[in-house]
């Protein structure tokens, strides 16, 4: 049998048509990589994740420094008036409001007390006023404009007033007043956190059972019955975590949280999960804000000249009628937006509890200690231009240097492929203190969140 | 054993297992005809990556009306051309001088050669003269086409195939590959 070729074409046709060499692995991989990045689910657990980290990031960022009144409140009054005084409300609520009018009666009475200046209006009539102040202002305006003295320092009770001509007042996170206990916030904070490096390693000391790991194998494709089989191995993960804190407080206010981790495990049915991150934390400051304004508080009827009438020998005045205005203090609170950084040491153990083809189900529980390590106070703003005086009393609870919580957690972690696996968790977790240096309640808070993200098998 | 049919549909489906299965089934010979067009296994692996990606992107094109290998072969060669094309500055001078020593009439005999040296000895010719070679000789098409595929002249494409095949007959000589030389009019 000759099986020699006769020229160059036979040759190379015979020696290399259905010539085949097994490629490396590593091509496999890549096809498998790239098929992955092109697949629909790529695409779904980008969303997933992206919508993770947007939401994070709205709860993380969409905090402000806007001034919010809450319940204005006049705390004194106290009268100052160049005028006669009536401190009679029928008698202001029944004024007519004609500048020259005959009033015999009243005339008399506001004769009595002509000599009365800066009377110290009773609590018993501060609210009388303040109605009279909102259904006299209109009526009384041009005299207001006319009898409003120019701002100036004054002192009303214990509180310190300054001038209102100075730039809007602007305090620091400090509190000046610290015996006063603290308000109890309807707050909104933000705690996002960063886990840091870990590995992870799994061992499939089961054979013949299917193990939670299975994304962290080979990259190849392997049966659908080897799926969550794993051999020893290095794993990495990143992970986004929204999460709601209870404060625990007298207002039961609730705050959200952001956690973004990179983690990683070890182990096999039983595996442990260490990592290192960081924790920024949103929280709001609170600020008590008195300040002091002249506000008309009624009006008066000024006798400008008399005559006899000749009829009836009686006085007739000639009155005029003027406004009434006084310092009164009012008091309102504000919010600004604190951020707090903290360095977070989270260490879990696991078990994994069932597995179901691409899905593994497992319980986890933990605890992280945290440790401050930066803060951001802005404090705030507050303008008023009819203020005579502003005092901001800063009672923001402070944070503490340092805290642990306990974490548990059930996940479900599904495998794209042998090296990739999308996870999500629900958490739990308590913290063994509370959160603030100082508290109206020592009540440890408590929070619950959603971790969702992607481990990767290293090796 | 799961059919041609079965993979085919299953790849279609997106599902990973069957893509595994194709791969694994035709990833061996697909290599082989990386290797022919390519000058090193590098080049191959990389040719064969973007042609598998291309197979799996398009295979729900094939409809099965010719032979499915065949279809994926083509898409090989059309990436590896592509990529001689994109990656690799040819020039057909490198092999002008060696080709004047032998006459077209000659009837040679070869013994068969190890794959291996084969593949390497066409290795060792430049892009534009293996890139002749593979498609007159493996894939069939004409000189014309070749002329149209490779941006070249049809005489350009004869001319190169006759010196592509002297350069290989001189490194099978040079490897003692060459049984015995037969002059036609002796």
């Amino acid at each position: 049998m000759d099986d020699n070729f006769n020229n160059i074409e036979e040759l190379l046709k015979g020696t290399l048509d259905g010539y085949g060499k097994q490629p490396s692995p590593k091509v496999w991989k890549a096809i498998s990589l790239r098929l992955f990045f092109r697949s629909s689910l790529f695409y779904a657990s980008a969303i997933i994740f992206l919508i993770g980290i947007g939401v994070g990031g709205y709860w993380l960022f969409n905090g402000s420094n806007t001034v919010i009144t809450e319940g204005k409140t006049v705390i004194n009054t106290a009268v100052e008036s160049d005028g006669f005084v009536s401190n009679r409300t029928e008698e202001v609520l029944k004024a007519e409001q004609t500048i020259e009018q005959t009033h015999l009666d009243n005339t008399t009475k506001n004769l009595k007390n002509s000599d009365i200046r800066n009377t110290n209006v009773s609590n018993e009539l501060e609210n009388d006023n303040n109605k009279q102040i909102k259904n006299l202002s209109s009526a009384s305006a041009n005299a207001d404009n006319q009898k409003k003295p120019n701002g100036k320092d004054l002192v009303t009770g214990d509180v310190v007033a300054h001038d209102i001509n100075s730039s809007p007042y602007t305090v620091n996170n400090k509190n000046n007043y610290p015996g006063l206990p603290t308000l109890n916030d309807n707050s909104i904070s933000f705690m996002p956190s960063v886990y840091g490096m870990a590995v992870n390693s799994f061992k499939n000391s089961y054979p013949g059972s299917i193990n939670m790991n299975s994304a962290y194998s080979n990259f190849e494709l392997v049966p659908k019955s080897d799926y969550g089989k794993i051999n020893g191995s290095f794993s990495t993960g990143l992970f986004i975590m929204p999460e709601l804190i209870f404060a625990n407080d007298t207002n039961n206010s609730k705050k959200r949280a952001v956690n973004v981790d990179l983690t990683g495990m070890y182990g096999d049915d039983f595996f442990l999960e260490a990592g290192l991150g960081v924790s920024i934390s949103d929280d709001d400051g609170k600020f008590d804000i008195n300040y002091s304004q002249y506000d008309s508080i009624g009006y008066f009827y000024q006798v400008n000249s008399f005559e006899i009438d000749p009829v009836t020998g009686e006085p007739v005045f000639k009155t005029t009628l003027e406004g009434l205005y006084d310092t009164v203090d009012y008091r309102t609170s504000a919010t600004s937006n604190n951020r707090y950084t903290y360095l977070r040491i989270p260490v879990y153990v696991g078990y994994t509890i069932r597995r179901f083809k691409r899905l593994s189900l497992y319980l986890k529980a933990g605890g992280i200690y945290s440790i401050l390590v930066s803060s951001y106070e802005p404090g705030v703003d507050y303008v008023n231009d009819n203020a005579t005086s502003i005092v901001i009393n800063d009672e923001t609870p402070q944070r503490i240097n340092s805290y642990f919580k306990l974490s548990a957690s059930l996940g479900i972690s599904y495998s794209l492929s042998n090296r990739v696996n999308l996870t999500l968790e629900p958490v739990y977790n308590y913290y063994m203190q509370p959160i603030y240096e100082r508290r109206a309640t020592n009540k440890s808070p408590w929070s619950v969140g959603l971790r969702f993200g992607v481990l990767i098998k290293l090796k | 054993m799961i059919g041609d049919d079965k993979i085919i549909e299953g790849c279609k489906k997106g599902k990973k297992s069957a893509q595994n299965r194709l791969y694994e089934k035709y990833s061996p010979v697909m290599l082989g005809v990386c290797l022919r067009y390519c000058s090193n296994m590098a080049d191959a692996e990389d040719v064969l990556q973007e042609g598998f990606i291309k197979v799996f992107t398009y295979i729900k094109n094939f409809r099965g009306d010719g032979s499915f290998e065949g279809w994926v072969r083509r898409i090989m060669v059309n990436t590896a051309i592509t990529h001689i094309k994109k990656n690799v500055k040819y020039s057909y001078e490198d092999i002008e001088n060696i080709s004047s020593d032998y006459q077209e009439d000659e009837e040679i005999a070869y013994s068969p050669v190890n794959p291996e040296i084969m593949i390497k000895v066409l290795q060792s010719l430049p892009a534009g003269y293996r890139s002749v070679v593979n498609l007159y000789i493996f894939e069939g098409y004409s000189h014309k086409e070749i002329g149209g595929i490779m941006g070249i002249s049809e005489s350009t494409s004869k001319s190169q195939l006759s010196k592509a095949k002297k350069f290989i007959r001189r490194k099978l000589e040079e490897k003692n590959l060459i049984l015995k030389t037969v002059t036609s009019n002796g």
